[in-house]
């Protein structure tokens, strides 16, 4: 927007008069890198909320444009090309790697050795599942109000 | 914090959505309890074919750390959200992946595992459910809690869990 | 507004707030911190709000604000504890522009503390709800031409004094 429509925008918002579309586009327009020291008050005044909000709903309609590109692009691809079963196999175990990860954290330090991580996280859980039946009965037996 | 605590459960037991609220027990997780920088905090992240292979699982995550009484109160209650939460889900039926197990100790949860919502997971373009489970235990140690929380995720059922960890355990022990 | 009453309405808004995240990350993970940490930033101005007060919009809005507030902090690798409800400043500032936003942010809710009540509640009906006029005059049945000339008092008083001190 042109210097002169925001500030014919900001009398319109001191006026009271803006609806809250135009605000949102106000609080992008006077929160800009570039935005006059004089348009500092009406940044504060319309708030962090305002400026996010908008800055959400920008993200939001260009995502849609794009989709709308996309969804009329991939019905031209598909209408061309084959798919192969193996493909979802081939994904499958893709999937697994990127789905990798085993590392722990003790005292500030990282460790990455597969057979450490994984002797520390198995302890931390067969901890747990080790309080057996008897351990429990036999607690139990001595505290019999609980 | 409590007050606020129960907005939230109440939030998530009312919601039609239950199937996939996330956990209160994630703020431990993330060290907003008990930082991940007080000494013997451990922590141990796994995910993908480590633990696909001999636990049916796809994440694993466990934490231990020592706490104060009142950050075990904390602790706690979060626990007790999240099996609360679950065990009151409406139109509830009993499958293979239900199970639990409890033990309290002087008013407070000594040990406990249960299930909690299933996770909703796209694989290669077929929508597959992994359920999800929570394991906590808190033991006295040196005037202290020592606090451990753990949090599994897969295609496992409950009976798995018990064969594995308790096999596992028998093993080592 | 009590807490009493914020979880009553808290069960309502949730849902919502829960969609505002799902639609902006596609995640349920993500849509569940989102709801979180927007109830908790919601509850921080509606304790200050009269009981009855109508927050569904700013319920949106806050997690709107949030969902934004994510993003920039994974953008910019920030690891940040500091919960955002505690900060309102943008996460892209230099230490002294975000001290210059704090110290602005301080000053405006001191001069909305100074308007009289019916001026404050409609300049925050507009900054908070991000209700039109016409919304705000269903609600509380004043005509509309009330409300602007009410809203345009409030916002004349507050631009001039934050004119006056910030420039000084």
């Amino acid at each position: 927007m042109h210097k002169n429509e925001v500030n014919k925008l900001i009398d319109k918002y001191l006026e009271g008069a803006t609806t809250p579309e135009e605000e949102l586009r106000l609080a992008k327009e006077v929160n800009r890198k570039d935005a006059p020291a004089e348009w500092k008050a009406i940044s504060t005044m319309l708030g962090q909320l305002a400026l996010d909000e908008a800055e959400y709903d920008e993200e939001m309609s260009s995502r849609r444009s794009r989709n709308l590109r996309t969804h009329r692009i991939g019905w031209a691809i598909a209408a061309s090309i084959v798919v192969v079963a193996g493909i979802g196999l081939w994904l499958n175990s893709r999937q697994d790697k990127q789905d990798y990860e085993c590392i722990a954290y003790v005292d500030g330090k990282t460790i990455t050795d597969e057979g450490r991580v994984l002797a520390m996280a198995e302890d931390a859980v067969c901890d747990i599942f080790s309080n057996s039946d008897a351990e429990s009965s036999l607690y139990k037996m001595f505290n019999p109000e609980e | 914090m409590k007050r606020l605590l129960t907005i939230v459960i109440a939030a998530t037991m009312a919601t039609s959505l239950w199937a996939q609220q996330g956990l209160n027990v994630d703020s431990v997780f993330r060290g907003l309890i008990v930082a991940k920088n007080t000494p013997e905090f451990k922590e141990t992240n796994l995910s993908g074919e480590v633990v696909r292979r001999p636990y049916k699982l796809r994440k694993m995550r466990t934490i231990s750390f020592l706490a104060t009484e009142s950050q075990r109160d904390r602790v706690e209650q979060l626990v007790e959200a999240d099996y609360q939460i679950f065990k009151q889900r409406p139109n509830a039926k009993l499958t293979d992946a239900d199970g639990e197990e409890r033990e309290d100790r002087n008013g407070h949860i000594y040990y406990i595992i249960f299930r909690t919502a299933d996770r909703d997971r796209n694989d290669a373009g077929v929508r597959k459910i992994d359920h999800s489970y929570v394991c906590y235990q808190c033991k006295p140690k040196a005037g202290r809690h020592e606090i451990t929380l753990v949090y599994l995720e897969g295609p496992a059922t409950f009976t798995d869990l018990m064969k594995n960890f308790k096999r596992k355990n028998n093993k080592t022990r | 507004m009590t807490q009493v009453e914020f979880e009553h309405i808290a069960i309502e808004l949730r849902p919502s707030m829960w969609k505002v995240g799902m639609d902006f990350f596609g995640s349920t993970d993500d849509a569940e911190d989102v709801a979180q940490e927007a109830l908790v930033q919601l509850w921080q101005y509606a304790e200050k709000l009269d009981a009855g007060r109508n927050i569904g919009g700013l319920a949106i809005r806050i997690a709107k604000h949030c969902c934004v507030d994510m993003q920039r902090k994974r953008r910019g690798n920030i690891v940040e504890l500091m919960p955002a409800h505690e900060r309102e400043i943008g996460a892209d500032a230099s230490p002294h522009e975000q001290l210059e936003q704090t110290e602005a942010a301080d000053l405006l809710k001191q001069l909305i503390e100074g308007l009289n009540p019916r001026e404050r509640e409609l300049f925050e009906m507009r900054q908070l709800d991000g209700l039109s006029n016409d919304k705000i005059a269903e609600r509380t049945g004043i005509p509309k031409a009330s409300i602007q000339v009410m809203v345009s008092r409030a916002r004349k008083k507050i631009f001039d004094e934050l004119q006056r001190k910030l420039k000084n």
